[in-house]
């Protein structure tokens, strides 16, 4: 018989086996509990540990200012609103697309199983495919962003002969008057010449107000008049072009704007949204679907009548997860938007955005030492917006729930 | 036509663990409106109201138009679908993930300053020098491998021992205040974990060991190990709980201490979720990103000491796109190559993780 074999035998472990005292195991046994016991607690201390840090560096900084103000150079100026912004515009798109698409997976695998066999393959494919797509770092899904929503596969061009096909936006060229004001002359496209400057034109003034323009020839007599002046312009001035977007502005490809954000946002939390949805479905006991079957009701008339009511808080519970997750998450929207400095919110959907977890990024990245306070008092700002959001979420839930009973 | 408005009233769902237990006893979690209650039910005097109140119901629902079977065949097949088109963009997020990374990937190596033996050969990282760009990918990959196993050491037994404590040991005030609580630590964005690396961990670690920098991997490990410590915690709690307790009750019958029972019979029973635990989070500690961006550095090195500043895969993407480095050139592709490395590693880990949990899986009745 082999040393392994005999290793096999019980009567041969207990005899090679220290004979140990009873009391020796209860201490072992005893110590064991204290270590787990003592890990729990160290695990409690972290996240103290970190709140507390987080709060000495940002509560002395937290001021009104920190929330209303632009992302400025001078750490005593620098605030958040614009990121907070946008947060609140990619994180409702993204809700709006990502939860729908995510809860009609979700239906399709748990609700409507596939009868054929070749359905039922695809259905273990979907399957697997999203238990895969749960591990994969958001980064790679910023890559794919990146060239999928930003730049649409360069099929517009790429670099510095770029163009976009534009919805929504009128393009002027833009004049500096003799009366130090400016007047604004619509042209057909961004990349039209410059109209030939000529007295009598109809243009717009600065805050959109019809004007007719005057043209003055360097040498001839100057106009006096200082309303005339002020939308008289020298001939030969260099024009500026400017867009005037309105609120439906829209572009292909997308470029690094809130919805490329928003929808590769989306690609992050999807996974979440449908496992968790799946598991809420399957909760829901199969006496109410055959029940409603045995009625009559269709497959969908199932699901809408019965399983999706009985299912909605648990779907709930991992939508707000998952939103919790977008509103956090910097990497992918870093590799979409880059740091740049944002001083205003988003107008449009086409609008450069930037978010807090991002914001809260560029600051903490700096040398000095007053811009990583700042950085305390932003993260305090996420975590109440975080906190403000999961009560909001959880009560509308609660709602949900008691009117289901 | 609304069935609930009709009575058909659904069970109240909770995604949490004790609709599970009372489905196993058998306690059905459904509650009935009055409405569904049997007339015999309702108290006399109130019948003759819940009768007509009932009455009132059926003549709602009869009242209402009906809709044609061809139309709700046409909703039913509309719905599916639509259905069918959301199961299929999940497959064709992969599908675009694979072809852009592969494309981009191939662009990258078709270019004539990089060799697939410089790849995979060398170990050193410069894609930024003027003539003699080095694109080793093993300087980047160590500086992952670092802080992958930082955050294990720290993670690991962390974690590990924690979900012990709670599936084996906590009573259930205890574990409902901890439960919470290494909720809130795994929804904490990762920003702030890299920002609490860079202001508490890395000057404490300066006042206990000589020689560390402001950006080192030991302080970007720790906070990634704090980040997957909920990770590994919650999935192997579930795997102990998954033990079913005569295992336990047998173990302590024949004599064994709580100690012997936990570490002797339960964890190896358990032993399968665990592994697959310990993996998922090590996919997570490698696709980490913002803390090892802001805590690790920038220093692409072939290194033992993890003292020193390193910069991982991620590191390397996040520096190529807040650098102005122009779109289109090699390095800005050379991102791509590191990306499908990371998206090849991680996959890997993912499916073995999944594999480890369905083929081991210890199936009791």
């Amino acid at each position: 018989m082999d040393e392994r074999n005999s290793q096999l035998q019980p009567e041969l472990i207990l005899a090679s086996s220290q004979p140990r005292t009873l009391a020796s195991r209860l201490r072992l046994a005893r110590w064991f509990y204290f270590l787990c016991l003592g890990t729990a607690t160290f695990a409690v201390l972290i996240l103290v540990l970190l709140l507390v840090a987080i709060l000495v560096q940002g509560l002395p900084w937290l001021t009104w200012q920190r929330l209303s103000g632009d992302p400025s150079p001078i750490a005593e100026e620098a605030g958040i609103r614009p990121a907070l912004w946008g947060t609140v515009w990619v994180c409702t798109l993204c809700a709006m697309i990502g939860l729908p698409i995510g809860v009609g997976t979700a239906i399709l695998l748990e609700e409507f199983q596939a009868k054929s066999r070749w359905g039922r393959w695809l259905q273990s494919l979907v399957q697997l495919n999203i238990s895969n797509l749960a591990g994969v770092p958001s980064v790679v899904y910023g890559l794919l962003g990146l060239t999928v929503f930003v730049s649409m596969f360069g099929l517009w061009g790429s670099g510095a002969n770029a163009r976009s096909l534009e919805f929504g936006v009128r393009y002027f060229d833009q004049y500096r008057t003799e009366g130090k004001r400016i007047v604004l002359l619509p042209v057909a496209s961004q990349d039209a010449p410059p109209a030939e400057l000529a007295s009598g034109m109809q243009g717009y003034s600065g805050d959109m107000q019809p004007v007719t323009i005057q043209v003055w020839q360097p040498g001839q007599a100057r106009p006096t008049d200082k309303d005339q002046l002020a939308y008289t312009v020298r001939a030969g001035r260099q024009p500026g072009r400017v867009p005037q977007k309105s609120w439906y502005y829209f572009r292909l490809p997308f470029g690094r704007s809130v919805l490329a954000g928003a929808l590769t946002l989306i690609l992050v939390v999807l996974p979440i949204v449908i496992i968790a949805s799946q598991e809420a479905l399957r909760s829901v006991p199969n006496s109410l679907r055959d029940g409603a079957l045995g009625l009559g009701a269709t497959r969908w008339q199932v699901v809408r009548n019965v399983t999706l009511p009985a299912a909605l808080p648990g779907i709930m519970t991992g939508s707000i997860l998952a939103m919790s997750r977008a509103i956090g998450e910097a990497a992918p929207v870093l590799i979409i938007a880059g740091v740049i400095y944002i001083s205003r919110s988003p107008q449009n959907l086409m609008d450069d955005f930037t978010v807090m977890p991002l914001q809260i990024y560029d600051w903490a990245s700096r040398p000095q030492e007053s811009f990583h306070h700042v950085a305390a008092a932003g993260i305090i700002i996420l975590l109440l917006v975080l906190l403000i959001f999961n009560a909001v979420a959880v009560f509308i839930r609660q709602r949900v729930q008691k009117s289901l009973q | 036509m609304d069935w609930a408005d009709a009575g058909v009233v659904a069970a109240p769902a909770r995604a949490d663990e004790n609709a599970a237990e009372r489905m196993a006893w058998g306690v059905e979690p459904t509650r009935y409106s009055m409405s569904t209650s049997p007339a015999s039910v309702v108290k006399p005097a109130a019948a003759s109201d819940a009768h007509a109140l009932l009455d009132e119901r059926v003549e709602q629902l009869l009242s209402r138009p009906q809709r044609t079977l061809g139309i709700t065949r046409f909703r039913e097949r509309f719905i599916y679908a639509f259905l069918v088109s959301c199961g299929l963009l999940s497959l064709l997020v992969t599908v675009s993930i694979v072809l852009v990374l592969l494309g981009e990937t191939w662009s990258f190596f078709a270019d004539d300053q990089v060799t697939l033996s410089n790849f995979w050969g060398s170990t050193t990282w410069d894609p930024l020098l003027g003539k003699q760009k080095s694109f080793g990918i093993w300087a980047l990959i160590c500086g992952t491998a670092h802080v992958t196993v930082i955050a294990m050491l720290v993670a690991g037994p962390l974690g590990l021992i924690t979900a012990i404590y709670l599936s084996e040991y906590a009573p259930a005030r205890v574990r409902a205040v901890l439960k919470p609580i290494l909720e809130i630590l795994a929804g904490i964005p990762t920003v702030i974990y890299g920002f609490f690396a860079l202001i508490a961990i890395t000057p404490l670690l300066q006042k206990i060991l000589p020689g560390v920098g402001v950006q080192n991997a030991l302080s970007a490990g720790i906070a990634v190990g704090i980040l997957c410590m909920p990770t590994i915690c919650s999935l192997a709690e579930d795997a102990l709980r998954a033990v079913p307790r005569s295992l336990r009750d047998a173990a302590l019958g024949l004599g064994g201490t709580k100690f012997d029972v936990t570490v002797k019979v339960v964890l190896p029973a358990a032993l399968s979720g665990i592994i697959a635990a310990f993996l998922l989070a090590i996919a997570r500690a490698i696709g980490e990103t913002m803390i090892v961006a802001l805590a690790a550095g920038n220093l692409p090195q072939w290194t033992l000491d993890p003292r020193s500043n390193v910069q991982t895969m991620t590191g390397f993407m996040v520096q190529m796109v807040t650098g102005d480095v122009t779109n289109y050139g090699i390095e800005y592709r050379s991102m791509y190559a590191v990306a499908f490395t990371l998206f090849l590693i991680t996959l890997l880990l993912t499916m073995l993780g999944g594999w480890v949990r369905r083929r081991f899986r210890e199936v009791y009745e």
